[in-house]
């Protein structure tokens, strides 16, 4: 009991710690950063051992739709079509971030190079290096609450978008967002879905398409807890 | 409280369907339910008072705007008024692994 309600209070208490309230990223009115007044970022009281398992995610429930009108109303946008926007989760789901309003934004898939596709793929990659160890929980958090496309070129060593399951760890150049999907290389490596906890291989209609996941060998996603789609 | 158009929270439902309250407590604004299997969910409310009976088992949970209503197993509810209306519940099991939040 102490213990829940110690974990509700030091979200609120990491959040100003972190200045999110404060934070003001240069291009606030850009559409491509939400407003960091209306957005700053909110977190639920998760450590890093909560989002590391397999499956987080869908622990999580589904943004109302009620909700998401609001939020698309917030930002003054009052028509669209299907697939050019995203009700996106600031901080993401993967890194502990809530449902909360405070949260969520209207992100465009359309804009170039930095769009939502884009950002998805740091919340993929900040994910893995916080469960791997390689930064903090905290710190993910506040950097892509802060400035996503700035924590892009940090953690993607790279000024502009790389095109998807492009790395600099395969050939150490920069690949641009319109490479054709030709020059995908993923090693053989297993996609796996952070939010279902399954892990599909090459070939499978999945492998690379679930919007929550990330490549990774096959012993590391079996070491991880997932487990393969299909039963295969 | 006004009647409200309350929506089955499936998620939610499937986990506590069965589970029994066993105590309660507040600090002002969580309010913390536990369940006869250990498990412990905190609510994040909007400061009112509450007063729940242990014993009640759950049989859905309903939600809309800022309402978070518990149905129980003799037919009665508890409508609880969250700060927000989402990220303001998160259940932990016997071993404090979380198994929701909203």
């Amino acid at each position: 009991m102490h213990y829940a309600l110690k974990a509700v209070l030091s979200c609120y208490v990491a959040l100003s710690l972190l200045g999110f309230a404060g934070a003001a990223p240069a291009q606030q009115n850009s559409p491509l950063h939400p407003d960091p007044m209306m957005t700053p970022g909110a977190v639920l009281p998760v450590t890093k051992e909560d989002i590391c398992v397999p499956g987080y995610s869908k622990k999580v429930r589904n943004v109302p739709v009620s909700v998401k009108r609001k939020v698309y109303a917030a930002y003054g946008i009052t028509s669209y079509k299907s697939g050019e926007y995203e009700i996106d989760h600031l901080i993401s789901l993967q890194l502990g971030g809530s449902n909360s309003v405070k949260n969520l934004w209207p992100q465009s898939y359309l804009t170039q190079p930095w769009n939502a596709h884009v950002k998805d793929a740091l919340e993929n990659r900040l994910h893995s290096e916080v469960c791997k160890g390689n930064i903090d929980l905290a710190t993910a958090q506040h950097e892509i609450a802060t400035d996503w496309i700035a924590a892009y070129q940090k953690y993607f060593h790279t000024q502009l978008p790389l095109a998807k399951g492009s790395s600099r760890s395969h050939n150490n150049r920069r690949v641009p967002v319109s490479a054709t999907a030709a020059s995908f290389d993923t090693g053989g490596k297993v996609w796996v879905n952070l939010k279902s906890g399954k892990y599909f291989r090459p070939g499978s209609r999945y492998y690379g398409k679930t919007k929550q996941g990330e490549y990774l060998t096959e012993s590391e996603a079996q070491a991880q807890g997932y487990v393969a789609a299909g039963g295969h | 409280m006004e009647t409200k158009n309350l929506a089955r929270n499936q998620k939610l439902t499937s986990l506590i369907k069965g589970r029994t309250i066993t105590g309660t407590s507040t600090a002002d604004p969580v309010l913390t339910v536990q369940f006869n299997d250990g498990s412990v969910m905190t609510i994040q409310t909007d400061g009112s008072t509450l007063t729940i009976a242990d014993g009640g088992t759950v049989a859905a949970v309903r939600q809309a705007d800022t309402t978070l209503q518990l149905e129980f197993e003799d037919g009665s509810t508890l409508d609880i008024a969250t700060a927000e209306e989402t990220s303001c519940v998160m259940l932990r099991d016997s071993k404090r692994v979380m198994e929701y939040a909203d």
